[in-house]
């Protein structure tokens, strides 16, 4: 296209494109006034604030709505257009309560800076101000519709964003408010993009309210959410050592989430400031916990371990890293393990289900990771969203997918067992039974085959994994399908056709399909259909496994894994063991060690003597909870690192208070292979230390010592861990990288196998097994043990702003299923299973689907692990608890 | 003149399809569908006929925009929201004489290429709503709309749908979004409907009184319908004449008729033998004339001249008793009111203006409101988005032009002198 030749305000300007005045005058950092333009959102051309004066134009235009054409020429502030904004900041202000000294907005409101600006000092206005009271029906939001401008950012953020359209302009003329429509925000997510985009004091945030003033902020940091794997990129504002809230880039550029945030990022910021904070380590005496020193209690843990090694031998001691450490802790603890211990006993909580993909993945295509890019996936054209709901476990996924189909069109299918709130987006909802996932994607394989939907040039050049693929899938018919999953023959035919015929299309799954049984031949059989429809390597295809916690990927990336060093080398590979035992100087352990399921039952049968768990509550996330207990109490020796007395702390006999992520560096790795770097934005709270620091001072009281400091940490990765070679915090800066990253290109990899796939690596028999009805006589319904939008766990039952919104457990019901057991939304219903019982309320909800119980993971009284039991997966050691058996009754 | 477009009237049932076409109807479909779509669409071009609605855009130009664009299906849509105070000139084709807007329609779509068609009807018009529901189920029945009308290859739907209420959907791009079930506002332009209308698809809004016009044009050809009015604005016109006179009503004229002859001779002078004080020409949202004007002629060019605008032809006439500050009150309510609240200057400058006005007429005018009332004015009809807030000026300017002396005596004499208040909104 050729170029644009403008002029603004003098200047000449040169335009590769046809853009907007006010994003032309952005080029020569002319800032153009305006309330009600947003890149990211539709014109709207409503404020008219951003009046600009063209020359022969009798009239002012909108900057906004105005798209330059060659030669214009532009005036920004001449006398005319100043006259035009002076006129229309009167109206603006007409009715404003200019109650600047109580609103929240003061200081960053856009509103006060133009009538700064340009505005009359006194207004004309003497008929009495518009009074509307302000609307509390929001639990974390208060508006003010008095001092809105009527921009409408809300409300199209709420609708062309988040796609939800809770929000809508009611009535008419100067009656106009934002509200939600008959004051229903039952489809509120809380994500505050309304808040994050008002341009004046509209919409509050009731967390923040009255808290600070934007220039109290005395440190400001910019951070990657800690909940999560999606990885978003945050601003966290403190003063004196206190979070005052969280922003979000307001360009809706920046990080994997381009600005945006759910409520657990936005709203979930104040755990660091808990009271509850473990200050200072404590030593289990006599069965109490007596404070104590870090001196005294690193010697003592040191001495322990080493009595318990040189006793019981290393493998008698294991570790667990939880999934909010970073990449340099959870890279220290594997080396402590592995050098100062001597064993391969150490494993992370990605053991609960990212780890079947990421072995899936790494046989299909040798590459443990994600394929693509999250961004990229709104260039899909088919999306589906299986086992995975992107709405509550990874909402920025979610808003990628939802961008795909808003914006660019594309058809979701929606597989699921229980509730799955993307299903309002999707073209197709498929509901099979629990545990016959497998089923379902083999059907799908076979419906390709049959109907040659499957790409023929790529089978040409790999026919025999295709060959296999096919064999594989070939009793998957759709009749035999059908009867296994439960979904009517012909939807499984379109489905596999919609997704087969779009180019690119794209896979998203979570722990629906890694978490139950044979997760890791689901995910692989996920593998082979993305391969065979030709939509690996191909930006918007792929194939997109997402991880519960922001540190999962991560931690299993630098080795905290049983048989996997840094960079998933085998322990099993004597010459990766050389290599590495050579930087570490130590001789590295041969044999494979325990993952996280297999210590707690050896710590049952005594075989596992200590145990070395940083912040990951076992007690608490593991399955079968009494028993868990049980076998952590038999431990000899336990030591815990939190930043709470969690119930896995509780056991131990040694607790040091850790620091949280608004306190330390560090990198977190998302589910997009995305690196990322968090910034301390306060200094450490009470006694904490950082995990990293506590970990190298009892591998050093063992005679190991070791650098701590996370650029340095990372500095060695990037040497022993192939697949970060090339990463430090320099080349961090800046919205991190995706790994692989090449130095010459100085740029990460977006899309894996862009080069062309050329078959399956490690071309294994996995099969799907045999996906068998869990509901029995005995116990009817299955309970779908998942994790709730506003809640993750330890963290957020200690924040405000989640526990506003969503304070307790509730059992999701099917209508039909409560009305038949007369339970009515809000009586008490017993979920009981082979191993325990839940009392909690019920909630009738329609999105739950009949013969499913829906079970939040996340409140300290309910406690999901009690209802079911410890089976581990036989190929990826999983424990298998996402579906359980249970029968429901009225208390 | 004889009457064309008012012609049956009042023939009793001529909403009946038999009636009217024992009248001579739908003959302009042989006609049109015996020549090329696009040498209907020049005749229509050559008679220079120009759209009723207000805007006065040249209808042939206007058609042949949507019919450059290679997107398939177009839309022809009628806008029957006739929502403006004063504005009452297409009820006879709404409501007593509908197969002529229905065949007026057939035709234009045909040149258009146009196979949906929607009569976008205003909330408030019930009877019409029957009528022409009534009309295209019998022009249904006689394959005259559907598929393959009257055996060729030309198909045409249409279909009435009920505005909700809104003056704002009048206009076309709101009429659209409201036709779509949105919220009816104002659209961002480009694109332009012509390319990107109804459901994005290419489209063409127009008047009533145009489309009924185009059967004429086919039927008697463009010559003839030409030569009816002034050259500038060709053809008949139907005029909505109401207010202070002895006979109110619709009068249909060539165009070019002066406003003495459409006062005194068809409207039968002024009530009571009152003297006049003033016209507003062309609806509410033009600007008011006085009696200077009387032998003005009403067309497009001689109203714009005379620093107004014919609108839709609807002549409001007020006699010497009328109080100006009272029928600028009432005409702000009507803006305030369909204010849609999308841009700052309507939303708040038709409400600020409103309160003064009231205040005035109550009797708490004072002097720098006139400045106020001024600068308010400027601000909407710099700054406003679209044609509304444009129009919602027009009547407080053009009074303070002409009546200025009556905002003044209000204001010195602390009353309405003629008496009347203003009903005060909270």
């Amino acid at each position: 296209m050729k170029t644009i030749n403008v002029v603004i305000n003098g200047i000449p300007v040169q335009l590769e494109r046809p853009m907007n005045i006010v994003e032309a005058a952005k080029r020569v950092g002319i800032h153009v006034p305006h309330f009600c333009y947003h890149k990211e959102l539709t014109i709207y051309a409503g404020c008219r604030i951003c009046m600009v004066e063209v020359k022969g134009k009798p009239r002012p235009v909108a900057g906004c709505s105005t798209i330059m054409s060659d030669g214009m020429e532009v005036f920004t502030e001449s006398e005319k257009v100043i006259a035009a904004r002076k006129g229309v900041l009167e109206l603006q202000l007409l009715h404003h309560p200019l109650d600047c000294p109580v609103c929240d907005k003061g200081g960053e409101c856009a509103l006060q800076d133009y009538a700064f600006k340009y505005g009359a000092a006194q207004t004309r206005f003497i008929e009495n101000k518009r009074l509307i009271p302000v609307n509390y029906n929001n639990p974390l939001l208060e508006r003010n519709m008095e001092r809105c401008v009527s921009c409408k950012r809300c409300v199209r953020i709420c609708a062309e964003i988040q796609g939800d359209w809770v929000l809508s302009d009611m009535n008419r003329g100067s009656r106009v408010t934002m509200e939600s429509f008959c004051g229903d925000e039952s489809e509120c997510v809380h994500c505050g993009h309304c808040l994050s985009n008002c341009p004046v004091g509209a919409i509050q945030s009731r967390l923040y309210k009255h808290v600070g003033r934007p220039w109290y902020v005395d440190t400001e940091a910019e951070t990657i959410c800690p909940y999560c794997a999606d990885g978003c990129t945050m601003t966290l504002q403190t003063r004196e050592d206190k979070v005052l809230r969280v922003v979000s880039d307001e360009t809706y550029s920046k990080g994997a989430n381009r600005g945006s945030l759910c409520v657990r990022g936005r709203f979930g910021y104040d755990f660091p400031n808990s009271n509850e904070r473990l200050t200072t380590p404590l030593v289990k005496k006599d069965g109490y916990f007596v404070e104590s020193n870090w001196d005294e209690a690193v010697a003592h843990v040191a001495k322990r371990l080493s009595e318990i090694k040189s006793a019981a031998g290393p493998d008698a001691i294991g570790a667990v890293i939880g999934g909010r450490n970073t990449n340099e802790e959870a890279y220290l603890l594997q080396k402590f393990m592995r050098t100062a211990v001597g064993t391969n006993n150490i494993d992370n909580m990605a053991r609960m289900g990212h780890i079947n993909a990421l072995n899936a993945l790494e046989a299909a295509f040798g590459v443990a990771g994600s394929t693509n890019q999250i961004k990229d996936i709104a260039q899909a054209k088919a999306v589906l969203l299986i086992g995975n709901d992107a709405a509550t476990e990874n909402p920025i996924t979610g808003l990628a997918i939802k961008k795909a189909v808003l914006k660019g069109g594309a058809k979701l299918i929606v597989a699921d067992a229980g509730r799955n709130m993307m299903t309002k987006h999707s073209s197709q909802r498929l509901t099979y039974r629990a545990g016959s996932e497998g089923e379902l994607v083999m059907g799908l394989i076979n419906a390709v085959f049959a109907t040659n939907m499957h790409d023929a040039d790529l089978e040409a050049k790999n026919t025999s994994v295709f060959d296999k693929v096919r064999a594989k899938a070939g009793k998957y018919t759709p009749a035999y399908v059908s009867e296994k999953t439960g979904i009517p023959a012909e939807d499984i035919k379109r489905a596999a056709t919609v997704f087969a015929n779009a180019k690119p299309a794209t896979i998203v799954f979570g722990k629906g399909i890694t978490a139950t049984a044979d997760g890791f031949g689901k995910s692989l059989a996920l593998a082979d259909l993305a391969f065979i429809t030709g939509n690996v390597g191909k930006p918007g295809g792929g194939i997109n496994p997402m991880a519960s916690k922001a540190g999962e990927q991560g931690a299993c990336d630098v080795g905290a894994l049983p048989d996997r060093l840094p960079g998933y080398r085998k322990v099993s590979s004597a010459e990766d063991r050389k290599r590495l035992g050579g930087l570490w100087k130590s001789e590295l352990p041969e044999n494979p060690g325990m993952t996280v399921g297999e210590m707690v039952e050896a710590a049952g049968a005594g075989k596992l003597q200590a145990m070395y768990v940083v912040g990951a509550n076992l007690a608490y996330e593991l399955p079968d909870t009494k028993n868990t207990v049980e076998y952590l109490k038999k431990l000899k020796f336990l030591v815990v690192h939190d930043i709470f007395m969690s119930e896995t702390a509780q056991l131990a006999d040694v607790v040091f208070p850790a620091a949280t992520f608004a306190e330390k560096s560090g990198t977190f790795t998302n589910s997009e292979r995305r690196v990322q770097r968090i910034a301390p934005a306060m200094k450490l709270q009470g006694g904490a230390r950082p995990d990293g620091e506590i970990i190298a001072a009892v591998s050093a009281k063992m005679g190991r010592p070791m650098d701590w400091e996370p650029a340095v940490v990372m500095e060695k990765i990037s040497v022993s861990t192939p697949i970060y070679a090339g990463i430090t915090y320099d080349t961090l800066a800046g919205g991190g990288v995706q790994w692989p990253y090449y130095e010459e290109m100085k740029s990460g990899t977006a899309v894996l196998h862009a080069e062309g796939v050329t078959g399956r690596a490690d071309n294994t028999d996995a099969g799907v097994g045999e996906g068998a009805a869990l509901a029995g006589k005995v116990f009817p319904f299955v309970a779908d043990i998942t994790v709730s939008l506003y809640h993750s766990g330890t963290t957020t039952r200690r924040t405000r702003g989640p526990n506003m919104v969503v304070g307790k457990a509730l059992a999701g019901m099917n209508p039909s299923d409560a009305s038949g057991l007369g339970i009515a939304d809000g009586d008490t219903v017993v979920v009981r299973s082979s191993t325990g019982e839940l009392r909690l309320p019920a909630s009738i909800d329609k999105a739950v689907p009949s013969g499913v119980v829906h079970i939040p993971a996340h409140f300290a009284d309910v406690c999901a692990g009690t209802i079911t039991g410890l089976v581990l997966d036989p190929a990826g050691k999983t424990p298998v608890a996402r579906y359980w058996p249970v029968a429901v009754t009225k208390a | 003149m004889d009457r064309i477009l008012l012609k049956n009237v009042d023939v009793p049932n001529i909403h009946d399809i038999d009636v009217y076409m024992a009248h001579g109807g739908y003959i302009s479909l042989d006609k049109a569908f015996a020549m090329d779509p696009k040498d209907v669409l020049e005749e229509v071009k050559r008679s220079g006929l120009r759209g009723r609605g207000g805007a006065w855009f040249p209808a042939g130009m206007k058609w042949q925009f949507c019919v450059e664009v290679p997107k398939f299906p177009k839309y022809l849509i009628a806008n029957a929201d006739e929502g403006e105070p004063g504005t009452f000139k297409d009820r006879p084709f709404l409501e007593t004489d509908p197969h002529q807007l229905i065949e007026g329609m057939i035709v234009s779509a045909y040149a258009i290429g146009a196979s949906g068609g929607y009569i976008y009807l205003r909330g408030e018009y019930p009877d019409g709503y029957r009528t022409l529901n009534t009309a295209i189920k019998q022009a249904y029945d006689r394959n005259l709309l559907g598929k393959n009308i009257k055996g060729t290859d030309f198909s045409f739907d249409l279909t009435v749908h009920r505005g909700a209420g809104a003056y704002i959907c009048g206009e076309a791009s709101a009429l659209i979004e409201s036709l779509e079930g949105k919220r009816g506002q104002f659209r961002v332009r480009p694109p332009y409907m012509a390319t990107h209308g109804a459901f994005a698809m290419p489209t063409v809004v127009n008047n009533v009184e145009t489309l009924v016009n185009v059967s004429h044009i086919i039927n008697h050809g463009a010559d003839w319908w030409g030569s009816i009015g002034t050259k500038e604005s060709p053809g008949p016109k139907v005029f909505g004449i109401s207010g202070h006179l002895n006979r109110p009503g619709l009068y249909e004229e060539a165009m070019g008729v002066t406003l003495r002859e459409l006062i005194y001779e068809r409207g039968g002078g002024i009530r009571g033998g009152k003297k006049l004080k003033g016209v507003i020409p062309g609806g509410v949202s033009t600007s008011m004339l006085t009696p200077d004007f009387l032998d003005m002629k009403m067309d497009v060019k001689s109203l714009q001249d005379a620093g107004s605008a014919i609108g839709s032809g609807a002549l409001m006439v007020m006699d010497e008793d009328t109080c100006i500050v009272h029928i600028v009150w009432r005409a702000m309510a009507f803006f305030q009111h369909e204010s849609c609240g999308r841009c700052t200057p309507c939303r708040e400058g038709t409400d600020w203006m409103l309160q003064i006005l009231a205040r005035m007429e109550n009797g708490g005018g004072r002097m720098e409101d006139l400045d106020i009332l001024a600068d308010v004015c400027h601000t909407i009809h710099h700054n406003c988005f679209c044609p509304l807030g444009e129009g919602a000026v027009m009547p407080v300017l053009s009074s303070l032009k002409y009546f200025r002396h009556e905002y003044e005596e209000h204001i010195k004499a602390g009353k309405c002198p003629k008496g009347l208040r203003a009903r005060v909104r909270h």
